[in-house]
This record gives structure tokens, C-alpha cells and sequence, in this order.
């Protein structure tokens, strides 16, 4: 135990959790969590861990930012515009907490380079944008034998899962990546800053609840929300056996860049 | 207009102790919850009921000739009694009313001074040396460190709320004048080989009970960690300080409990982590170095009249700002002079009888407020230091080669007049004779200082205080014919001065009660010694001399056979706690059995007291386990001399260990983080006791442990307090 006494007032109402607690807490200091993708839902995500004193937190992203961003982006700021993502996270991070150590990666996850990333941490966030980086971190994680939390938005729309090992894995539910086009990406069909918002609060609350080893995560079971009639259901699912990468006869053992097919809309 | 920084917070401070003062005038609020507010402020209340004493504090004693005369004003509005100066460089107002000490904070306030953090828990006045600027041996000017520490010191909440006080000071010179080796944290400036500026440091040292010379933290460290290391300092006390017994809760009883390697190890984990954050350095504010004049004003008992003290301020505004220090001494030095002017000065203030060489060494003297004004003295002091001056004016002995001799008295065990380090010193104790309590001091010998060689003077023996000024002169006496040129004065004492003092203390030691000399009867006291009036919950070190006498007496007469006598001695004992005093034996056994048999001690010990007082045998066994009981009663004592109640203690405790944690003070939902982060290290089943405020905190507190769990075996109200008992749940 040493929590100073600034620690103990800083996280003193997450402390009176019974379920958090000084050892809870101890924990959480001791954990890394890595967030990948600085957007609309690795801001929040960020946020929430560097405040609950997360003692490491990677964040990667390779782009920078944009005006454009700043409509859900939370954890950028107008004067940020131009600087790497993962920079200006992480000095919002180190305003916040100054108890978090905050490593960054300013590249976009790639085959190459996904596993060495992933392995330094206990819980992955997947708070990217596009399906060839979901279903990458989903096969990183499930080689690598990590726990991570998905999620994917849209409009007003989201879903969120988590993913620990021997529990459904995301391509259990989504084998393949969907066909170009068949899916718009939030650039083509937009998306509303707080469905964004609440996807990666529920992805942080995940990933504490993962580290202190309290409460129900969102194993073998899909969150669906839709923010327009606001709505929440849960789907659940189970771990299919013939997944083509944490199934019985895996087809993928090593980690390939993915291309997203082409769709082919024009002969149907 | 100061020369240190007032934080913004201190009017909001000062407006929430004018309410307080409110509250408690319309008692709304008592006595304790009012103490505990003020304290830290710098208002204590004196020996008598309702009159208090204002406590400004002064960074290093420096205040500017503008200050001075603005606190001439101030004092002459609340108060007739002249300004105290203290060893810690501070001013004090003395016989003010209650609800004129805020307007007095206000006021400071307008003229850059401030009174928080005069007493109670808290980092205390930060000190320096009074030949600081002029040693030729300093090897850089620490006023600026002084001054920009204390600036940062009191704008930080975790300053208010230690376990005890946090005491700092800065020597300029290896010669330590400012004794930084005996405060909780000191800086002996120095320059390393390459001329860079730093500091040697020590730390835990300090005077008072189980004294410790500072334990040499660094040989050199960089002058820009000075505020990295004090902060470091502040957060290991505040974290592993007792808070339950104030007697062993200075910085010191942590290295003790620890032991030096761990302490260090500790002390560089969170210096370590203090570096992390990258805190900004002290700022300093350069000072241009001093002129070398000096003028030394020797203020007698540190009483500063409002006449004087004007007059320095009118002289001292012609020469500048930084011009008037308060010693640790307890006097005025008036420096940053042209030299050739010093001399012209000195004359004048001699004329006009400001300085008087001839009695130097009295009215240099260093001497605590004593038990006239000062709730924990035993002894009056002043008195003291007073008679021994008067006899010197009968007589008028040369005594030219004892002018840097040092006297320093204590009115008790506390060393508020420095007797640890005097070259001869006195702390005032009781002492029975013939079955009545008689003031007296312990008389302390050879004290040295210097970084490296700072050495504790030596308690030779007690005298009764009638005696102690004869004694005093003929030492001096002695040493004015037989110390050796050049000698210093430990010396004298290490080759013939200690034998002397054995010698004269055999000799003043047979008390014969007469008409003339009162041995019951203190110097300059209006009646006859007691210790009854000054318990009120608290409590110095001199209350435990006494009860551990009463106990050897015990012993003693077992030893002897004499059973009775042991019942006495034994019931005696813990008396004084209550502030009970009892003439004879058999009073002491009525006393005893009716304020403690039953109440803290099994009644089956009634029976004892019967017999004693109806005369019947008591057996050799049964004394020495009714002594035995009575100890062990005292080791339950609490630090407010409480005991536990038998009612409450109920089946089974006792044998176990309950742990203990105080948590008044600390507020919703802080109270219920620690209690429980301290639950979550201990076994289910162990007990936990703590103590909370009313209103709120035990409102809800308790309520919220039983949420989690625990099972609430007892609370219990105790003045503005509640003691809550605790088991832990599986």
C-alpha cells in the first residue's frame, strides 16, 4: 500500500466503491492500458483512464489534427490543429494526471508493427475507424492471448463488445471484413459527437472494470445503441468454434494487412 | 509591503476563524472545537481564562521599520502588555481579548504579516541565523531561501494539518547559529568545490522530549532542491507522523520507529517522487549583501515595550528597509549599517538605557514564557532569570568574562527556552518534598553547537527553584575566576566547571523551610505552588516525571516492605491527571478509589482502598498488584490523559490490539477513504478504533462502514468528539 495523500483524495471517490477500494485502485495504478486511435472514441476513453489514474496508458495514432475532428474528437482543441493526434492526447492526459505515465505511438497499427505494440499492455481499446484496423487488433489480441474492448459507431448508431481470451472474439460474430462501400465510413455518412461519446466512456468502463476484476464485461454479448430513438439492447452470442481465428482449426495464425474487397454492388 | 508572499487564501481563513469566535461567543460552539480552530492561527489562550496571545509570524525575524512601527500601532490598540519576542523569531501580542484577535490578523494582514501556522500542527516560523549577512564564515545569504519558503509553506493546505509541528531553519555557516541540526528540518548553506551553491541538511532533529541532534541527510545538496527536499520532509511526516500520542509524534519518533536506513530509504522515495513533479524552483528574491555595522539590543525576557520598540523603528526607517531582525535570542539586532555609524548608535541606545552592558548576560539570557502566561509551565521562569538579575544587582560581581555565556530556562520539560543546547540551562519540574509538591529545575550543563558538533548540554541534577539563582551566581562566579582564556565555556565545564556544579548543587540541595525562603512558594509567585490548575487536557512532558516518581516511590517501599506505602504512592500517581493533588497518603487513596476504582480500574481493587483506610493489613502481594494494575492503567492513557472506560471496553478487549487512527478534522467523505483504506490492511475480525467529529462526519461515516460490511461495535461521545469502534467484516 502507498497511496500518498494525494492520491487518496484525488481517487478518493472512486476509492469509496466498494468495489475499487484502495486495492482497486492500486491496481489501476499499476495497469497499461493501450488505446488505439486518438478520434472520437479513444478522446473520451483517455479522458476517463488517465483521470482514474491508469498508471500507464499507450495511445497510437498516426494522423493528425483536423479541423474537422474537433466535433467529437474531445480530447483535441482548436490549437491543436496541425499536431500529431497522440501528442496532443497525451498532454491532455498529463494535465489531468500527472500520476500517468502516457507512451505514444505516432504511427497508424499495421501488421508490422501491431504486436510489439500490443504486448507491453494489459487491455487494449480499439477506438479506430475503419474495418481493416478492427478486425487486425481483433486478430492481434486473440494471437496475443490480450483482452480488448471493440467498438464501432455510425450516425446515430454504436456497438460495443469486449473480447478476453477463451470468450467470442469479434470475428466470432464478423467473420470478414464487409466489402468497400457496403458500410459507409463516418466521413461519408457522418456521425453524432456523443454516440462517439458514449461508446468510448463504455469502452473505459470496461477496461476498469477488466483491471480490478469487478462486474460483468461485455463477453459473448454485443451492445447495441441507437442514439435517435435511444435505445440499448444486448445481443448475445457465443464463441463459434469454426472461427477462422480463434476457432478449433484457425486459419489465421499470423497478423496480414487487410485490404477492404472492393464492393461489387455494379453486378448484383 | 512584507518580505515573504500572503497567499490569497489567508483573508478567507481569517473571515472563517472571525465566525468561529462568533459561534463560540453565542456558544454555539465549545471550548475544544474553538481551541482546535485557534491554535493553528496562532492564538493560544494563557493561563488565565479568557485572556490570549497573538502569535505573528516573521520569516527568519526580518521585518522592516515600516512593519514594526505598524505593529506598534496594532498592539496599542488591544493591549497594554509589551510585545513578547520569542526564540523562534516571532512577535507576540499578549493579554488580548478574543474577539479582538481576528481584527488583529486583519491588520497584520495590511502589513504583509500573517499568523497562521504560529502553533498547533504546522509548519512553524522558518528561522535563520541573527548574524546571518555578516558571518564572515557564510558561505552565501539564506534570507532569500527563508523568505521564498515560507512563501510557499503557507500557501499549501497540507501545511495546517501534521501530526505535530514542522519546524524549519537555515544556518548560513557550518557555525549553525540558527540550530538547524536541532529543527525537524535544517539547511546549513555551503559552496562544493566547483563554487556552487547548496546545502548540507539535516533532519529529525529537535529539542523536547527524547531530544535527537538532526541526522545528516545530505553532505551537499544543490541549493535548487531546497524546495524539493522540504516538501519530501513535510509528506513522509504527514504520512507516517503518530497522530495518536502527541508526546511521540514529532518528525524524530518516525526515524526512531523506523530506524535511520529505512527512514533515508524512505525519505528518497518521495523525494523521488516529489522530483517527478517537477515543482518549480524557490524564486528568489535577490538581496543586495548587507553593510557590516550591527547593533545588538539585549531585550530583557524578550519584552519589547511599545517605547522602544518605536524608537528602533524611527531610527532604523533612516537606514533602510532591511534593517531590524528579531534573534533567536530573543533580542534586536539592528543591522545593514554603514560601520562607522554603528558605534555612534550603539552609544545612543546606551544613553538611553536601550543597552545596558553590565547585566548582558542576564538580559541576553533565553527564557520561555513560563507557567505565568503558558498553560503547560510548571516553573515560572521569568521569575526565575528576574531574581537571579536582582541578586546580581545586590552584589554586583564582575562577571566581564562570562559575557558569551548563554543562560537558557525552560518553565518545563518542553525546550521552548532552548536548555538542551544552553551553556547553563534550567527546566522546571516539581519535586516532592516531605510529602508536598515543590517547584524546582533540572540544571543542564555544556551545551555545544556547530554543524557536525552540536552537542546536547548535560543534566546535571535538580534544585529546588528558591535556590537555583544563588546557585546560578556562585557558578559564575566561579567561572569568572577559573575559566581559561580563550576557553570556551563547554570547555570550562568538561575541566572543572562540571565538578563545581556537582559541588554547588549538594550544597544548595537541603532544603530547610523558613520564614524567609518559601521552597513551596515560586519566585515571583502570587501563591503557592500547585500543579492542580494547569490540567485541562493538556499536558507536558513534566506531568510524566512526576507520575513515573510517584511509581518509583511505589516500588520503593514495597522494596522496604512497607505495603501501605506503596497503596499510597501507587494511588498518587495518576491524580494529576484529573488535576487532583492530595496532601496525605490516605487522601490520595480516597481520591483514587473515588475518581478511578470502578470507573477505569475493576472494582474488585475497592477492596484495597478499604482496607487502607480503615487500617487494616495489607499484604506485600497485593500492593504490588494493585501497582501493577495501576500501571497498566497508565499505559492505556490516552494523549489527552484520558483513560478507557471499563463499561466500554466490554468482554475480550484488551487482549487483543486495537488498531487506532484519528480522523478529526478530516472531512466527508475523506474521513470514511482512510478508514477504510486502513480496514482493507488489517483481518477480518480486527478491530479498528477511530475518532471522528460530530455532525457529519459521524452521521455518516459509520453508516457507510456498515454498508461495506463492518460491524460498528461502539461509539462513544466524547467532548465535541466520537470515539467508533470498528470490527472489521469478512
Amino acid at each position: 500500500m502507498s497511496l500518498t495523500d494525494s492520491q487518496v483524495e484525488r481517487y478518493s471517490r472512486q476509492i469509496i466503491l466498494k468495489d475499487v477500494g484502495g486495492i482497486g485502485q492500486e491496481k489501476l495504478l499499476a495497469s497499461k492500458v493501450l488505446i488505439i486511435g486518438a478520434g472520437g472514441l479513444g478522446s473520451p476513453a483517455a479522458l476517463y483512464l488517465a483521470a482514474a489514474g491508469v498508471g500507464t496508458i499507450g495511445i497510437a495514432d498516426g494522423d493528425n489534427v483536423d479541423l474537422s475532428n474537433l466535433q467529437r474528437q474531445i480530447i483535441h482543441f482548436t490549437g491543436d490543429i496541425g499536431v500529431s493526434k497522440a501528442e496532443s492526447a497525451m498532454k491532455k492526459m498529463q494535465g489531468i494526471n500527472p500520476d500517468v505515465k502516457v507512451n505514444i505511438y505516432r504511427e497508424r497499427i499495421c501488421a508490422d508493427n501491431a504486436a510489439g505494440i500490443i504486448q507491453d499492455y494489459d487491455f487494449i481499446i480499439d477506438g479506430t475507424d475503419n474495418f481493416p484496423a478492427k478486425f487486425l487488433i481483433n486478430d492481434a489480441c486473440v494471437l496475443a492471448k490480450k483482452p480488448f474492448s471493440h467498438a464501432g459507431i455510425l450516425r446515430f448508431d454504436g456497438q460495443a463488445m469486449t473480447y478476453t481470451p477463451g470468450n467470442a472474439c469479434y470475428r466470432c460474430v464478423f467473420p470478414a471484413i464487409p466489402p468497400k462501400g457496403v458500410i459507409p465510413t463516418c466521413s461519408q455518412a457522418g456521425i453524432l459527437g456523443p454516440v462517439a461519446g458514449i461508446l468510448g466512456t463504455i469502452q473505459a468502463a470496461e477496461a476498469l472494470k477488466y483491471i480490478i476484476n469487478k462486474g460483468s464485461l461485455l463477453t459473448n454479448r454485443l451492445l447495441i445503441m441507437n442514439a435517435f430513438d435511444m435505445e440499448f439492447r444486448t445481443v448475445t452470442f457465443k464463441r463459434n468454434l469454426k472461427c477462422p481465428v480463434c476457432g478449433e482449426n484457425p486459419a489465421i495464425t499470423e497478423l496480414t494487412d487487410y485490404e477492404q474487397p472492393a464492393c461489387d454492388i455494379s453486378s448484383r | 509591503m512584507g518580505f515573504y508572499d500572503i497567499p490569497d487564501s489567508l483573508e478567507k481563513d481569517i473571515a472563517d476563524y472571525e465566525a468561529l469566535t462568533a459561534e463560540f461567543t453565542d456558544g454555539k460552539i465549545n471550548k475544544a472545537k474553538m481551541k482546535a480552530a485557534r491554535v493553528p492561527m496562532g492564538v493560544y489562550e494563557q493561563r488565565k481564562d479568557g485572556t490570549y496571545m497573538v502569535r505573528a509570524r516573521i520569516a527568519g525575524g526580518d521585518i522592516s521599520p515600516l512593519q514594526l512601527k505598524g505593529l506598534v500601532a496594532i498592539a496599542q490598540k488591544y493591549t497594554s502588555k509589551p510585545f513578547h519576542l520569542t526564540t523562534r523569531q516571532e512577535l507576540q501580542f499578549h493579554d488580548i481579548a478574543l474577539a479582538d484577535t481576528h481584527k488583529i490578523m486583519k491588520e497584520l494582514r495590511e502589513i504583509g504579516l500573517s499568523t497562521r501556522g504560529g502553533g498547533g500542527n504546522t509548519v512553524r516560523n522558518i528561522t535563520g541565523s541573527f548574524d546571518e549577512g555578516i558571518d564572515a564564515q557564510e558561505a552565501f545569504s539564506v534570507s532569500p531561501y527563508i523568505r521564498a519558503l515560507t512563501g510557499r509553506m503557507i500557501a499549501e493546505p497540507d501545511s495546517w494539518v501534521l501530526p505535530r509541528k514542522f519546524k524549519i531553519a537555515f544556518s548560513g555557516s557550518s557555525r549553525d547559529t540558527a540550530l538547524a541540526a536541532l529543527n525537524d528540518l535544517g539547511f546549513i548553506a555551503k559552496k562544493n568545490e566547483k563554487g556552487e551553491k547548496g546545502f548540507m541538511v539535516y533532519i529529525a532533529g529537535g529539542m523536547g522530549t527524547k531530544p535527537a541532534i538532526g541526522t545528516l541527510l545530505y553532505e551537499f545538496a544543490p541549493h535548487t532542491e531546497v524546495y524539493n527536499i522540504t516538501r519530501a520532509a513535510k509528506q513522509l511526516f504527514d504520512m507516517h507522523g503518530n497522530r495518536k500520542n502527541k508526546h511521540a509524534a514529532r518528525l524524530r519518533f518516525v526515524l526512531y520507529r523506523l530506524g535511520k536506513d529505512e527512514f533515508i530509504k524512505l525519505f528518497e522515495k518521495i523525494l523521488a517522487e516529489v522530483r517527478d513533479k517537477k515543482h518549480p524552483v524557490l524564486q528568489l528574491k535577490g538581496l543586495k549583501p548587507p553593510d557590516k555595522g550591527y547593533v545588538m539590543i539585549p531585550v530583557f525576557l524578550g519584552d519589547l515595550s511599545f517605547e522602544i520598540a518605536g524608537k528602533i523603528a524611527g531610527i532604523a526607517a533612516k537606514y533602510g528597509e532591511e534593517t531590524i531582525r528579531l534573534t533567536p535570542g530573543q533580542n534586536i539586532m539592528f543591522r545593514n549599517l554603514p560601520e562607522k555609524d554603528a558605534h555612534i548608535i550603539s552609544d545612543e541606545l546606551a544613553k538611553t538605557g536601550v543597552i545596558n552592558e553590565d547585566s548582558a548576560i542576564f538580559d541576553s539570557a533565553v527564557v520561555c514564557a513560563g507557567a505565568a502566561t503558558c498553560r503547560l509551565g510548571i516553573c515560572l521562569s521569568r521569575g526565575l532569570i528576574k531574581a537571579a538579575k536582582e541578586k546580581w544587582e545586590e552584589k554586583r560581581s564582575m562577571l566581564d568574562k562570562t559575557g558569551d555565556v548563554i543562560i537558557r530556562i525552560s518553565g518545563c520539560p518542553n525546550t521552548c527556552g532552548q536548555h538542551m543546547i544552553a551553556d547553563i540551562g534550567f527546566y522546571g519540574a516539581a519535586k516532592r518534598h516531605e510529602g508536598r509538591l515543590a517547584p524546582a529545575y533540572y540544571v543542564m550543563a555544556g551545551g555545544v553547537l556547530g554543524a557536525g558538533k552540536t552537542k546536547f548540554a548535560r543534566q546535571k541534577g535538580v534544585i529546588f527553584a528558591r535556590n537555583a539563582p544563588d546557585f546560578l551566581l556562585e557558578l559564575l562566579e566561579h567561572a569568572q575566576g577559573n575559566r581559561k582564556e580563550g576557553e570556551s565555556f563547554a570547555g570550562y565545564i568538561e575541566r572543572e566547571g562540571g565538578k563545581k556544579i556537582d559541588q554547588l548543587l549538594e550544597k544548595y540541595n537541603a532544603p530547610k523551610q523558613t520564614a524567609a525562603v518559601d521552597i513551596y512558594t515560586d519566585w515571583h509567585a502570587e501563591k503557592e505552588f500547585s500543579l492542580a490548575d494547569r490540567m485541562e487536557g493538556e499536558c507536558s512532558a513534566g506531568v510524566f516525571d512526576l507520575i513515573d516518581y510517584d511509581f518509583t516511590a511505589a516500588e520503593n517501599s514495597l522494596a522496604k516492605g512497607d505495603a501501605e506505602g506503596a497503596v499510597a504512592a501507587a494511588s498518587r500517581a495518576l491524580l494529576i491527571t484529573k488535576g487532583l493533588e492530595a496532601k496525605t497518603g490516605e487522601e490520595a487513596v480516597r481520591l483514587f478509589n473515588e475518581n478511578f476504582i470502578g470507573k477505569h480500574m475493576p472494582a474488585d481493587y475497592a477492596g484495597v482502598a478499604a482496607d487502607f483506610l480503615s487500617h487494616a493489613a495489607i499484604s506485600p502481594e497485593r500492593a504490588l498488584e494493585f501497582l501493577k494494575e495501576v500501571k497498566k492503567l497508565y499505559n492505556s492513557m490516552d494523549n489527552s490523559l484520558r483513560f478507557p472506560e471499563i463499561a466500554a471496553a466490554g468482554p475480550g478487549v484488551g487482549a487483543e490490539k486495537t488498531e487506532f487512527r484519528d480522523f478529526r478534522g478530516v472531512k466527508c467523505p475523506m474521513n470514511f477513504v482512510k478508514t477504510k483504506l486502513v480496514l482493507e490492511g488489517m483481518k477480518a475480525g480486527e478491530k479498528l478504533e477511530i475518532l471522528l467529529d460530530d455532525g457529519e462526519p459521524i452521521e455518516n461515516v459509520p453508516a457507510s462502514l456498515k454498508n461495506e460490511g463492518h460491524e460498528i461495535l461502539n461509539m462513544d461521545k466524547r467532548d465535541s468528539f466520537w470515539s467508533v469502534l470498528i470490527k472489521k467484516g469478512g
